[in-house]
């Protein structure tokens, strides 16, 4: 891991730190990914995506650096920045951590990127954010692949018999994938008619549609189960032509209308969400322009990252 | 100062100066080794120091003593500073003043012909900075030059722990390849070469040339040359090219024959400074930073 930090620090020093300089620094820096919350790794992400000042980790970097080596260290703050991605560069591919936080620490920097949808070229260390994205891709659709058994014991005499002891069957572990593959097929069902009902609901604004359509897929019990591609699943429902609109007009629609509903987000990389909802952030969001299936899937997955946080 | 604490500048605890002849004080200016100016030039402990929210460009002024480059350094800082601008930027600040400004008495010693102090000293601070900002679109830029004194290059011919301590040649962003022009003809030309070729060679071998760097070889002092359509300095000047091709494992290195002492319609050493000051090619966008874009891309695929 320490050399990754090294490559991220080269791609915007004058000329490289010392090797055991980078070794220290990452050591601490990988400490401090041991003792964050998701609050801390919201402020990583706003730092190196945002340029926002990262008071904790900088704090906790000279207090370790003179506690372990008896020297205090100033670094630039561009290093700050950096060393923020790699702490969570850490969270998200090191395989000690839970994969559900993992999961959660990837969709925040994927969420958090929408700010950075027109200055992609200014980004720090950018070779390494792709890195970030997958996991919760990965995570979503190994979780929610369907069951695959192949021997049917109960399905063929269940819809004969109204109950387990009439059809002389006793439940019990040998027949568990062949139950959750009967209760993930009910769900992807379910699911099915859900986005039949949206589609039928006649919103005309393709915006507007969107964020309902990403609100609904997400608060549905039984989502998570049943769909590994949600952008599919939103290609499916929104119309094919596609529509750019400021997001600051996005907003104005969205709460004239009647199928808005007030969402109060918790993660900070909720950025669309706290800005329809009127909260006091950058003005550079509204000026963003996105599609409509953009917006949907933006909107989505900050709802999903929202739900995650929930449960 | 934009964005930064003055105080990270401060290379050296300023001596106090103590009362002296006038006419030694110039010389201990030149020959000092402490700086008594905050804004001196900078070393590589601090130089990070002034990154603020990019990376700079790094720029290398390479070659052994004696080539201008130094010179070439005080004639492009002459320009910035007495026009404030450079095709579609405008110099807006340095962290590095006091740096360029004795650079510029270096090069008016050099005008004058006072080679007692017309060298970059072995000791002194490499790097100064220039932070231009484009004329319509606002955008900022921040260029360091590395102007080390030729004899830390001589040095690197035979010592190989000073050759090593160098961390700035292998990082540059761009290197300026530095010949004397006077000297493609004549005895001293055999000499050159070969200390030219084991310098290269030396750094080469311990892989610290900057393959990926733009180049220019600058033939400084062009105008010193007698005859630039003599059949030997053409075949020579094609050698020392080849030569920095055959190091550099590149073809087509772009050529520029200059004075850096003159300033008055110099369209050569202009030109060279223009391109010098416009970025790089743009940093090219890497796409999949866009995952909303290539979910959509997969998707419809």
């Amino acid at each position: 891991m320490e050399t990754i930090l090294g490559e991220m620090l080269d791609s915007v020093l004058v000329i490289p730190f010392q090797k055991d300089l980078t070794s220290r620094i990452a050591s601490i820096s990988e400490s401090y990914a041991e003792v964050i919350d998701r609050d801390g790794v919201e402020d990583c992400v706003l730092s190196f995506l945002c340029g926002e000042t990262n008071t904790n980790l900088r704090s906790y970097i000279i207090e370790q650096y003179l506690e372990q080596f008896s020297e205090d260290i100033k670094l630039p703050p561009i290093v700050y920045q950096i060393l923020s991605q790699y702490v969570v560069y850490i969270l998200i591919n090191d395989e000690q951590y839970d994969d559900t936080d993992r999961m959660i620490y990837s969709l925040i920097v994927r969420n958090t990127m929408v700010i950075c949808k027109n200055s992609f070229n200014k980004l720090l260390a950018s070779k390494f954010l792709p890195l970030l994205y997958p996991f919760s891709d990965l995570c979503r659709e190994t979780r929610n692949r369907i069951q695959q058994c192949s021997e049917k014991q109960l399905t063929p005499y269940i819809f004969e018999h109204d109950s387990f002891e009439e059809m002389g069957v006793t439940i019990d572990e040998d027949h568990f994938d062949e139950v959750k593959q009967l209760a993930q097929q009910a769900a992807k069902l379910e699911y099915q008619e859900l986005i039949a009902n949206i589609q039928n609901k006649g919103i005309e604004d393709p915006f507007v549609l969107a964020y309902y359509a990403s609100h609904i897929l997400v608060n549905t019990p039984g989502w998570k189960y049943v769909d590994p591609n949600p952008v599919k699943t939103i290609m499916n429902i929104l119309p094919t032509g596609r529509k750019k609109m400021k997001v600051k007009n996005i907003r104005s629609k969205l709460r004239d209308s009647e199928w808005y509903s007030g969402y109060g987000a918790s993660s900070k990389s909720s950025l669309l969400i706290k800005f329809i909802e009127g909260a006091n952030i950058t003005d550079e969001i509204g000026e963003l322009q996105l599609s409509d299936l953009e917006f949907a899937i933006f909107m989505y997955y900050e709802f999903y990252l929202e739900e995650l946080i929930i449960d | 100062m934009d964005n930064q604490d003055t105080n990270d500048l401060l290379l050296d605890t300023p001596k106090e100066v103590k009362s002296d002849s006038k006419a030694n004080i110039i010389e201990k200016f030149v020959t000092s080794k402490e700086s008594p100016f905050y804004t001196d030039a900078l070393n590589e402990s601090n130089i990070n120091n002034i990154i603020t929210n990019e990376k700079p460009e790094l720029i290398v002024l390479f070659g052994l003593n004696d080539l201008g480059k130094t010179t070439f350094v005080g004639s492009l800082y002459h320009l910035l500073r007495v026009n404030g601008e450079m095709d579609n930027y405008n110099f807006i600040n340095s962290d590095t003043f006091a740096g360029f400004e004795r650079r510029i008495f270096l090069r008016k010693c050099s005008i004058d012909g006072r080679t007692n102090t017309n060298r970059t000293l072995r000791s002194e601070n490499p790097f100064l900075t220039l932070h231009m900002a484009h004329k319509t679109t606002l955008e900022k830029r921040l260029i360091v030059l590395s102007d080390r004194a030729g004899e830390r290059y001589r040095d690197y011919i035979s010592k190989d722990e000073e050759l090593l301590k160098d961390k700035t040649i292998k990082y540059a962003d761009r290197i300026l390849l530095f010949v004397n022009a006077e000297k493609l003809i004549g005895r001293s030309y055999s000499n050159m070469k070969d200390e030219l070729r084991t310098l290269l060679r030396r750094l080469k071998e311990k892989d610290m040339l900057p393959i990926l760097a733009a180049k220019y070889i600058i033939f400084n002092k062009y105008d010193k040359v007698v005859d630039v359509e003599n059949q030997q300095f053409k075949e020579h000047k094609q050698e020392i090219v080849d030569l920095f091709e055959e190091m550099f494992e590149e073809k087509g290195i772009s050529q520029h024959c200059i004075n850096s002492k003159n300033l008055s319609d110099n369209t050569e050493l202009e030109e060279l400074f223009s391109i010098l000051i416009q970025p790089l090619n743009k940093k090219r966008v890497d796409t999949s930073l866009d995952w909303v874009k290539t979910a959509i891309k997969k998707n419809k695929a």
